[in-house]
């Protein structure tokens, strides 16, 4: 193990060992034994480490003392235990940095380097080497000997954590030292030890968070903070720094808030640490959601009041004050403070026992809560004018959409994808409801305005240009693909021309072959696509989102001079909430400028007094890009990357900025300014930024009131998209979401479920075919039977040739006729009679087929049919069901659709269209029979819900949904046997309210009482065997139309 | 009827009509090759009043018969009356048209009932002859004399669909509501106003429009922009105006008559 060996030492090294003792003995007793014994502890090891550390000695003995003399043997020793050689260097480098280094200090070192030795030797070479350094930087030696305590407190769990703490110290305590008041950093230092006592290496992040969490704050406010965040370190480490972080951050905004805020927190933390955390981590959201809409005064209010009423609610049910904590910032959108405690007040009255309701209810969830959210006020509901709006903007663009609900008013209409159109559920901004009425209409206009005015166009020459030149701003390493790009547009824009020009064909084929994949590129590209390529696609999003806005205000303007009154009004009412510019946190400002100049129709007095020179940078902007009369959405792309940069240039080192920041505390300034830089250009130089790194700016730009992404639901449901992931839709489908009946809570959900409209993929045209055949003889009598169906309504025929009653004109004529036949000899009509004819026959049909997996189970072979016959799965026999079914409607005339559904979850119900009304019994209908299968659950409520919809459309006097199902409803999140059934029930007792007969055809052999429950009120029939079920449907069906 | 009752068909003076596409020279075509015509679109574009206008043209007097659904066979031929103890013959319109050589418009022909629209089959081919039943002749009809008749195939109920056998008697011409330039323009001309005010209207008409199939019918015909027109030019605010002539007239849904009030403010 040993290279060396004591019969081994050369002569020379003999010599200089003599004399290395010679010097020893010169030194005071205590060290010399000292360093004669750990050499020899050291020799065990390595021997030549041993002299080597003899060497070092006597010079080491000058600047330490006995005991640390024997400490730093010890790391070398422990070092020589992996490597000699690094422990040879080791003692060779000496310890001179160390002489004007207190002694405290020295043995606290050897301490720490001792314990982090014993994790990694490495790690406590480097704290070792830095140490000097270190002593440099922080001349204090009390404070140095406080620092060296917490790392060595630090590395009694973690060598890494202690040396990162230790390595970020200086520059922290730099920034700590620049407030006026030494008791800051002495606090924070106090703080951190705590830290480090508590929760180990938590403290480092502790300590690297803390110039941060104390930017710009006074030194009182700085030590409360201080002081609370040491309150909650008996609730672990991680919520102390969660309430370090989120409450410097509240002290900077609403400082008067802060002490009822720990208080709330404090009654919180008895549910537990995930209920303080997730608290803590939702405050911000709170704090920005209100300061966007509010000025100060009056957010302090409002805040103070709802944490007031929180902390009652959390007494009680820590979850349900969670709850209600999120939904304030965007009920107080739309309800007083007064209604909203009035709200918060009755549920916690309303609901003092069941807990699961009353979380429901703070969560706004169900139509209860929101009903009693908006009591008292006489806001006006979307559902009142919902039908009216979708006329207004289908007269407007003539093109069909759909409303979707907002949880709140918006302050500038969403863009989204130019089929729905997102209005909020209420808007109660006005006292009147026809002012109210306005601001929908104008919300309206501007989701119409996006389609007439091409928000959502795509691929055209100009987007195309767009596209390209931001991709070469933006995304340079892919220069060539571009390159590649814009000659595919080239070749696109000449074999276009070329089209016309009736050009050769090879040409055009020429142009295609070679550049297929990149054409494509070119023609699907649209506003989202050319957002995505700025390296922050989010604050591209947001300020391309304004701009767009503006464009769709101006052009709006332009060409509908009536709506420029609504369009004023609701600016004006804008204008006179919004809050002042000064403020506003300064991550907010450039919106806020944004907005005034472009929204707003200029910017506000002081917004032009305190930052003239961006506001005209941004007015020039907006004029050069958007005033013109042809502005399109590529000119708002354009622009949104002038604005994005602009922005981005207004980082805190533009002077006007900073006089707002200055005004508190202007010795950290320079600081702040260097940190926003810093991570600034961090965040760029990854692309995609962390969010812990860019939180000082980008982050709060990026995420102020989260609703930042377009497909992102808002409201209430945003934040319980946790607990029921939502799958992608694909292109060219449809989300719809429907309100599920709760039993318990004897509410509805409000858009608890989303029921995807999907397609049916192809399947085989083969099995109608052979279905056909097998029931040749059965299709052909059901055809003859339906033909024969009687139409049912009655219509009153004149001049027939016979009838009930006379037709009295007829007669008149045939008498003066007969007359005057005599005279000249014509024909007399003999048509004298009037009859009552059944013509016509109104009824549509709508075929909702449960596709669950319970419909693979095979059904035994039927006892009358041979034994080659194999047993047949549910599925297959409800589909044969449906051909048959098909060839009768076909026959007798009606109007149907064809649909099937399953479910994953609430959000995931997917709806299959696979015959729609208006469409025919084609060959693509016949191999999407085929194409039915099955998988997944059953979420009856909702498809009965989307089905009835859909059937709720068609002008027939007779609307039929007749739905067939092999079992109970079932899925994960369907709650019990009895809240599955009860939302089911309550979903056909909707169908039939809204004019439609439904009618459930079932072959579940359940107990009787459970399908009663189910289907009582409205008809239904179990078929006991399944196999009959094909022939015995059209028959079911003939009954109910007859 | 007599020679002179006849003259009161004329058209004297020439009505306005704004040629959209070649309809006048297809109708003149059609005329001179003896060709009964069906005239295609909606309700108040403008079918009647082209007839007119070519009536006017070519110089033949027109009848017109609005049919409806007891518009009997007797009706366009003509019967027998009681006058004192004499039993009188009476021409129908369409038997006078014939007689005299003029053009007979049945204006919205598949409101008529289908045994009546049969008595025209043998004036709509070769034929071109018209059997008056009750007195036993045949009248054959002058090479003057044209069939025009106007369906308006917005309705869209099987009900209401000419039968293959009568469509095909005709030559089509389709009719539209007139692009938004020369709808601005006869707006301006016939109703009177000025041709901000005319674009105005035209524009809401147009975004009506685009309601058809969403609970309205039939969009707002260009007859109606000129009704609101002429109101505005006698006085009426033209808010108040556009909305008793497009709002009121066209649904009696109370929904959409809101929708189309908030469209007509968006305009004016």
């Amino acid at each position: 193990m040993h290279d060396d060996t004591d019969s081994g030492i050369p002569s020379a090294e003999r010599q200089s060992f003599l004399k290395m003792t010679r010097e020893l003995a010169g030194l005071p007793l205590d060290k010399s034994t000292a360093a004669l014994e750990t050499s020899a502890a050291i020799a065990t090891i390595s021997l030549r480490a041993g002299i080597e550390f003899l060497r070092a000695a006597p010079a080491a003995a000058e600047v330490l003392e006995a005991a640390e003399l024997r400490s730093w043997g010890e790391i070398g020793r422990q070092l020589a235990l992996s490597d000699v050689e690094s422990a040879i260097t080791f003692f060779a480098e000496g310890v001179a940095g160390f002489r004007d280094v207190p002694r405290n200090v020295q043995a606290l070192v050897f301490q720490l380097c001792s314990r982090q030795i014993t994790l990694s030797s490495q790690v406590a070479v480097e704290t070792f080497r830095s140490l000097p350094a270190l002593a440099e930087t922080i001349r204090d030696p009390n404070e140095l000997a406080a620092i060296l305590e917490v790392a060595r407190e630090i590395s009694r769990r973690s060598a890494k954590h202690s040396a990162e703490f230790l390595a970020q110290a200086p520059e922290v305590l730099v920034r700590l030292r620049r407030s006026k008041d030494p008791a800051v950093a002495n606090k924070g230092i106090e703080l951190v030890a705590e830290f480090a006592a508590r929760a180990g290496g938590i403290a480092a992040d502790a300590w690297a968070a803390l110039p941060a969490a104390l930017t710009s704050l006074n030194s009182t406010n700085a030590l409360r903070l201080l002081e609370s965040t040491g309150g909650f370190l008996e609730r672990g480490g991680g919520s102390a720094l969660q309430v370090l972080i989120t409450g410097g951050e509240i002290l900077r905004t609403l400082p008067e808030i802060f002490d009822d805020w720990v208080k709330l927190l404090w009654t919180v933390a008895k549910h537990g640490n995930a209920s303080l955390v997730a608290f803590v981590r939702s405050s911000l959201r709170f704090v920005s959601g209100l300061a966007s809409q509010h000025n100060h005064d009056r957010l302090t209010s409002l805040a103070l009041s709802v944490i007031k009423l929180t902390n009652e609610i959390a007494a009680i049910d820590g979850e349900a004050a969670l709850a209600c904590f999120r939904s304030s910032s965007l009920a107080l959108r739309t309800v007083s403070i007064e209604q909203f405690e009035q709200w918060a007040r009755q549920g916690l009255a309303a609901h003092n026992k069941d807990a699961r309701a009353r979380r429901s209810y703070f969560a706004l969830e169900t139509r209860g809560s929101s009903e009693a959210l908006r009591s008292g006020s006489n806001g006006l509901a979307l559902e009142t004018v919902r039908h009216l709006l979708i006329l207004y903007i289908e007269g407007l663009t003539g093109r069909e959409i759909e409303i979707s609900p907002l949880a709140a008013v918006p302050l500038e209409s969403r863009i989204a994808d130019g089929r729905t159109i997102h209005l909020p559920a209420v808007v109660a901004e006005f006292a009147d409801d026809e002012f109210d009425f306005r601001l929908y209409k104008v919300l309206a206009a501007h989701a119409a305005g996006q389609i007439e005015f091409g928000t959502y166009e795509q691929g055209t020459a100009s987007l195309q240009a767009a596209y390209a030149s931001l991709a070469e701003i933006y995304n340079p390493e892919n220069a060539d693909e571009l390159a590649a790009f814009s000659l595919a547009d080239d070749m696109v824009g000449m074999s276009q021309s070329g089209e016309e020009r009736g050009s050769s064909p090879t040409f055009m084929e020429d142009s295609s072959s070679q550049n297929d994949k990149l054409t494509f590129i070119g023609q699907d590209v649209d506003y989202r696509r050319a957002l995505n390529l700025f390296p922050q696609p989010q604050l591209a999003r947001r300020i391309f989102g304004t701009l767009e806005n503006f464009r769709v205000d101006r052009r709006l303007r332009a060409k509908y001079r009536g709506l420029a009154r609504d369009l004023d009004l609701v600016r004006e009412h804008l204008r006179r909430g919004r809050p002042s510019v000064l403020e506003l946190p300064a991550t907010l400002l450039p919106f806020e400028l944004l907005f005034q100049t472009t929204l707003l129709g200029g910017a506000s007095d002081d917004a032009r007094q305190y930052y003239g020179q961006i506001v005209s940078e941004l007015e020039t902007l907006t004029t050069e890009y958007l005033e013109n009369a042809g502005a399109s959405v590529a000119d708002t792309l354009m622009a949104t990357s002038r604005v994005y940069s602009l922005f981005q240039s207004l980082t805190p080192n533009d002077d006007s900025i900073q006089e707002v920041e200055v005004q508190e505390a202007p010795s950290e300034s320079e600081d702040e300014n260097a940190m926003a830089t810093e991570s600034f250009d961090r965040s760029r130089k990854e692309q995609k930024p962390q969010r812990r790194d860019a939180r000082e700016l980008f982050n709060a730009w990026n995420d102020p009131d989260g609703d930042s992404e377009p497909d992102e639901l808002a409201g209430a449901e945003s934040w319980i998209e946790g607990d029921s992931p939502e799958q992608m839709i694909e292109e060219g489908e449809v989300a719809y979401n429907y309100d599920e009946w709760d039993r318990e809570l004897t509410d509805h959900r409000l858009g608890w479920c989303r029921v995807i409209e999907k397609r049916v993929k192809h399947g085989d045209q083969s099995f109608v075919e052979q279905t056909r055949d097998r029931y040749r003889g059965v299709i052909s009598s059901i055809r003859y039977q339906f033909q024969l169906l009687k139409p049912e309504e009655l219509q009153r025929a004149t001049n027939e040739l016979d009838g009930e009653e006379f037709d009295l004109s007829a007669v008149v004529d045939y008498v003066i006729d007969r007359r005057a036949a005599r005279v000249g000899g014509g024909h007399q009509s003999e048509r004298l009679y009037t009859k009552r004819l059944r013509r016509r026959r109104d009824v549509a049909v709508s075929f909702l087929l449960d596709q669950s997996s319970s419909t693979a189970r095979t059904i035994g072979r039927h006892p009358l049919q041979p034994y080659t016959r194999p047993g047949r799965r549910i599925i297959e026999i409800e589909k044969e069901g449906l051909v048959l079914m098909s060839e009768a409607l076909e026959a007798v005339g009606d109007t149907y659709s064809i649909n099937g559904f399953t479910s994953e979850g609430r959000r995931n119900v997917k709806f299959y269209v696979v015959k729609d009304f208006d469409e025919k019994y084609s060959d693509e209908v016949k191999q999407r029979i085929g194409g039915i299968s099955f998988q997944n659950n059953t979420r009856l409520g909702a498809a009965i819900r989307h089905a009835a919809a859909k059937l709720a459309k068609q002008e027939a006097r007779t609307r039929l949904l007749i739905v067939l199902s092999d079992g109970r409803p079932y899925d994960h999140d369907y709650g019990d046997a009895r809240y599955a059934r009860e939302d089911t029930r309550e979903a056909l007792r909707q169908a039939k309210n809204a004019g439609i007969t439904p009618f459930c055809i079932t072959i579940d052999r359940e107990s009787e009482s459970e399908l009663k429950d189910l289907y009582g009120e409205i008809g239904y029939t179990i078929i006991d065997d399944v196999l009959t079920l094909p022939e015995r449907l059209p028959g079911i069906y003939r009954r109910l139309t007859t | 009827m007599s020679e002179s009752a006849i003259e009161e068909y004329r058209v004297a003076k020439e009505p306005y009509y704004l040629p959209i596409g070649r309809e006048v020279d297809l109708f003149e075509a059609a005329h001179s090759a003896r060709l009964p015509v069906i005239l295609k679109g909606p309700t108040g574009c403008g079918k009647t009043r082209f007839v007119e206008h070519m009536a006017w043209r070519i110089q033949r007097p027109l009848i017109t018969v609005a049919c409806h659904e007891d518009l009997s066979a007797t009706d366009l031929v003509g019967r027998f009356l009681l006058e004192g103890e004499e039993t009188v013959w009476h021409d129908g319109p369409l038997t006078s048209a014939v007689r005299n050589g003029a053009i007979c418009y049945l204006d919205e022909v598949v409101e008529a009932r289908k045994d009546t629209v049969v008595i025209i089959h043998p004036l709509t081919d070769h034929r071109r002859r018209l059997p008056i039943e009750k007195r036993g002749t045949i009248l054959d009809a002058p090479p003057e004399f044209m069939l025009v008749v106007s369906y308006n195939p917005g309705y869209q109920s099987i009900l209401k669909d000419l039968k293959q056998s009568t469509r095909q008697r005709f030559v089509a011409i389709d009719f539209d509501y007139p692009p938004p330039e020369m709808e601005t323009e006869i707006v301006t001309r016939e109703g009177g106003v000025d041709e901000g005010t005319a674009r105005d209207l035209v524009l809401i008409g147009q975004k009506v429009r685009n309601l058809r199939g969403h609970g309205l019918e039939e969009g707002v015909s260009t007859r109606l922009l000129i009704y609101a027109a002429q109101l505005i030019v006698l006085g009426i605010p033209p808010v108040t105006a556009a909305e008793t002539a497009m709002c009121a007239p066209i649904t009696d849904d109370r929904e959409l008559q809101r929708s189309i009030r908030e469209i007509i403010t968006t305009v004016i």
